[in-house]
Order: C-alpha cells, then sequence, then structure tokens
C-alpha cells in the first residue's frame, strides 16, 4: 500500500458507510484516487462479512461443547479439572408447576432446571465463562451451579467456597449470587466472594454491588469499590477493606508494607495453599516490606528468609520458618 | 497467522490444543455453514458436531494433509448430509440449485477464519470511543448523526473516527496479504 498520498479518510468512510448522499464513484475517485476507491471497498465488504460472523459465540459454543463431552466422560485424566452434573428441583415442586402449567410447561420448565455445576479440585485457580460472557475464577474447593434457565429473567448462580467474579454489565438481567445465607446481586462488576462455615465476606474491586441476607432485600448493603461486607450469625456489616493481598489466591500479587511476620504467613498460606509455620516465638515480632508477583512459593520463602535472616525448612508439604 | 495444531496432538488428548483450534476456527467454520444452509442454528449445530466428532473419534481417525481444510470438508458433508436429509425442509428447495453449483473450496473458507483474526484484533486496537462509533454504526446501523447525539459529541468527531478505524483496517488487511 502507498503511503506518500494524503487520503481523506473520513471521506471514504463517510461514502462508503452511505452517509455521505451528496458523492459518488466518480468524485470519490478523483479525491482518493480509483485505485484507493477500489481497495477500500474491497476492505468494506470484508467488514461486512466479518461483521456477520460476530453473531456466532464462541465462548458460549465452546461451554457447551465441553459440557457434553464432559458429561459423556470424554475429556479424561489430568485436563478435567471441571466436574458437571445434573440436579433438579425436587418433584413435588415440579409436581405442583404442571398443574398451573400444563404438560408443554413441565417439559419446557424440566429442561430449563436441568444444571451445570463446576467445581475446582486443583491449587491452581479455575477460570470459566458463563453463556453471558460473565467470568468466575474458582479457588481451589470452590463450586458454582446455575441452572439453563440463566439469563432468561435474571443471571442466577450458586456458590460454595471462594470465588472472584467479572460480570458483564447488563441493566435488564441482574447477576444473583447466592450462597447459604446471603445473596449478591450485581448490574456489571467485579469482586470476591468467599463463603465458607463462619460467613460470607464480599469485596469490591469495581462497580457498585448490592449485598442482602436470607434473601431478604430491606437488610441491603450497597458496596463501592474498596468496601467490604461481612456476612454471619450476627448480621451484615460493612466494613473498608484494608487486606491488600485478597486477590493473591488468583493474580499472584503480594503486598507487604510494614506486615508482622505471622499476618505475612496467614497472607501467603492463603495465596499459595501452603502450610508455613513460625519455629519460634522469638521471630514473630518481625516486620517487612516488600511485594511479590508470580513469584513461586520457594522464591517467596527465600527472599522473606534473606532479608530477615532466617532458615526455611520443608518437610513435605510443610514448611517452618526458624532463626539462624 | 493462522493457527498451526497440529492432529498429532489432539490426537494425545491435549484438550487445549483442541480448544485452540475450536475458538480460532469456529466462526469461520459457522459463516461457511450458514452460507450452504441459510441458517444460523442449523450452521452452529452442525459446527459444534464435526468438532465433537473430531475429539469423540481422534483415536480412530487418520487425518493426512491440514486439519483446517479437514474440518473445512468435513463441516461442508455435515451441511450437505443435512440438506439431503430435508432436515431443513422449508429452505430445502430455495438451496437445491445452489447445493449442486456449490464447489468446495477450502482455501477461500480458510482465509476468511484468518482474516477474522485480523478483523477481532484490529478491532481490539482501537481507542475506545473509534470502536464504539465504529461498531454503532456498522453492527447496529446508526447513522452519523444518530451517534453523534448519542454520544453527545460533533458529527465532525463521528466522521474523523469512522475514517481513524477505516484507515487501520485497510492498513491491517494490506499487510495480511502482503505476508499471505
Amino acid at each position: 500500500m502507498k503511503e506518500n498520498k494524503h487520503i481523506a479518510w473520513h471521506t471514504l468512510a463517510k461514502y462508503l458507510s452511505g452517509n455521505a448522499p451528496d458523492k459518488n464513484d466518480a468524485l470519490l475517485a478523483d479525491e482518493a484516487g480509483a485505485e484507493e476507491l477500489a481497495a477500500c471497498k474491497e476492505t468494506w465488504k470484508i467488514l461486512n462479512k466479518m461483521q456477520e460472523m460476530e453473531q456466532y459465540d464462541t465462548d458460549k459454543a465452546w461451554n457447551s461443547l465441553f459440557g457434553r463431552l464432559n458429561e459423556e466422560e470424554l475429556v479424561s485424566g489430568e485436563a478435567k479439572p471441571i466436574k458437571r452434573v445434573n440436579f433438579r428441583w425436587s418433584y413435588a415442586v415440579a409436581a405442583s408447576l404442571v398443574l398451573l402449567m400444563g404438560l408443554a410447561g413441565f417439559l419446557f420448565l424440566q429442561n430449563l432446571q436441568s444444571g451445570i455445576s463446576y467445581i475446582n479440585n486443583n491449587v491452581a485457580a479455575l477460570t470459566i465463562f458463563l453463556p453471558d460472557g460473565s467470568e468466575v475464577s474458582l479457588n481451589q474447593g470452590a463450586e458454582v451451579k446455575y441452572y439453563k434457565s440463566f439469563g432468561l429473567n435474571d443471571r442466577s448462580i450458586s456458590l460454595a467456597g471462594e470465588a472472584f467474579f467479572r460480570v458483564k454489565p447488563d441493566k435488564n438481567l441482574p447477576f444473583i449470587i447466592t450462597t447459604q445465607q446471603t445473596a449478591v446481586k450485581v448490574l456489571g462488576t467485579s469482586f470476591n466472594v468467599k463463603s465458607d462455615a463462619y460467613g460470607v465476606e464480599v469485596v469490591v474491586k469495581t462497580g457498585r454491588v448490592e449485598v442482602y441476607r436470607d434473601k431478604n432485600i430491606r437488610e441491603a448493603l450497597v458496596l463501592n469499590p474498596g468496601e467490604g461486607a461481612l456476612s454471619s450469625g450476627v448480621g451484615l456489616v460493612r466494613y473498608q477493606n484494608e487486606r491488600e493481598n485478597y486477590l493473591a489466591w488468583l493474580d499472584k500479587k503480594l503486598v507487604f508494607k510494614a506486615m508482622p511476620l505471622p499476618q505475612v504467613i496467614n497472607d501467603i498460606n492463603q495465596a499459595y495453599h501452603t502450610q508455613i509455620e513460625l519455629g519460634n516465638s522469638s521471630i514473630q515480632n518481625l516486620v517487612i516490606t516488600t511485594t511479590f508477583e508470580n513469584n513461586s512459593i520457594d522464591e517467596v520463602l527465600e527472599s522473606i528468609a534473606l532479608a530477615l535472616n532466617l532458615e526455611v525448612e520443608k518437610q513435605n508439604k510443610k514448611y517452618l520458618l526458624i532463626s539462624k | 497467522m493462522s493457527v498451526a495444531i497440529q492432529f498429532a496432538s489432539i490426537k494425545n488428548g491435549d484438550i487445549k490444543a483442541y480448544e485452540t483450534l475450536f475458538r480460532s476456527l469456529y466462526p469461520a467454520l459457522c459463516a461457511y455453514a450458514n452460507k450452504l444452509l441459510n441458517d444460523a442454528d442449523w450452521a452452529e449445530e452442525m459446527v459444534q458436531e464435526v468438532f465433537y466428532l473430531l475429539w469423540k473419534n481422534k483415536t480412530q481417525l487418520t487425518i493426512t494433509g491440514s486439519l483446517n481444510a479437514y474440518l473445512y470438508k468435513a463441516v461442508h458433508n455435515k451441511c450437505l448430509h443435512l440438506i439431503a436429509h430435508r432436515q431443513v425442509k422449508e429452505k430445502y428447495s430455495q438451496h437445491q440449485q445452489y447445493q449442486n453449483n456449490e464447489v468446495f473450496n477450502a482455501d477461500e473458507a480458510m482465509h476468511t477464519g484468518e482474516l477474522y483474526t485480523v478483523y477481532k484484533n484490529t478491532l481490539r486496537t482501537l481507542p475506545q470511543r473509534c470502536r464504539q462509533i465504529f461498531q454503532m454504526n456498522r453492527n447496529y446501523g446508526y447513522k452519523y448523526h444518530e451517534i453523534a447525539e448519542k454520544l453527545s459529541i460533533s458529527v465532525k468527531t463521528v466522521e474523523a473516527d469512522m475514517g481513524k478505524a477505516l484507515k487501520a483496517f485497510r492498513q491491517s488487511l494490506a499487510a495480511y496479504n502482503a505476508n499471505d
């Protein structure tokens, strides 16, 4: 392509997109050159074809294909971090609905009720794409479930364990995450949810998130970036999140600012799923300021040991930090 | 430019290689199937079926030559099979003629897949507002003055950004053709 001539791209684009009714081929050929006009027409033709291809949703198709392969147990061995199971509502509920809806409705509903479930059994985070293009990263042991009706009236998904969500904005389809006792409703944002035996913790990274308890919307809190909420037996409490490393399990980024060693070890254990312990109580008062990004656990511990003049002892899966 | 996934890695059960292959070819194969079937839903169905069978039968299959060419041929056959069995009844009559004249052209079809990658990558590199304006015009059919109104910007800005987008696509496609 010749670069020497000044080409009026905006004029060509305006003409090709049908926004310049006062122009015609002859005029444009004069302005931009016949060769360039022909090339741009060809480009435009290709663009039209490409835009037609955008209707095919590759993520959705891949999820559906992978689900089918998994269901037929055609994906085996180590490459199978995902487990897909079917689950249904109780037939009692279904039966009462049959009375209301008739058989056709029942068959439709039964199809919508079959669900998809993902469990991450590995140490490494597992990221899955939902049918709407939203992403969920599952920490070790986390599980999400959703029904085929996902995306019909809303986007409902249930969670056990810890996961980070990146939700595609959609005002008409609220994204609702339910855990055992708390529901989180969002319109499009990113945030971390951790549910365990003690309660549920939500920390917001971007956007605004609504959290409510026991499906009781009147008790709702609206969280802004940097805020967290803890839902436990005693209620729903808002707090300012000061734990910089709450996402380290996912991004392996650790930031320590004059942090006492026991807390440092706690953060590392959560990020790497390790068991590190302090050998002697005399080192508990040590503090450290440093950052790590995408380092291996051995690199992290070596660096800390070097800075604080400690020794690392490795015993099976456990690590012990002791003073020299 | 194109993803060179070897059938051997899929035969060995490399699901990642299989996923990469699927993602790189899916839209192009669907467009190709849709050309034969004139039904986007069925087109997607056929392409997924071909990929499903590829994985399911990977150990028994022998593929000599290009894996891409094999997939296009398989989609082509699946579609003709579907038409022959009159499963797309209402569409059948109008496509009977077309079917007989359609000569399989794997090169052209593969070319489409590579162009789509160029298109997507170029789209990704456009500045955000430029991309938004371009998509509003091309994907949703908004006129220049409607875009200007919706985004509270001047028509001149819309014109400039549309020109910027055209230039970017024209140049990346020219670069692709030069390397081909």
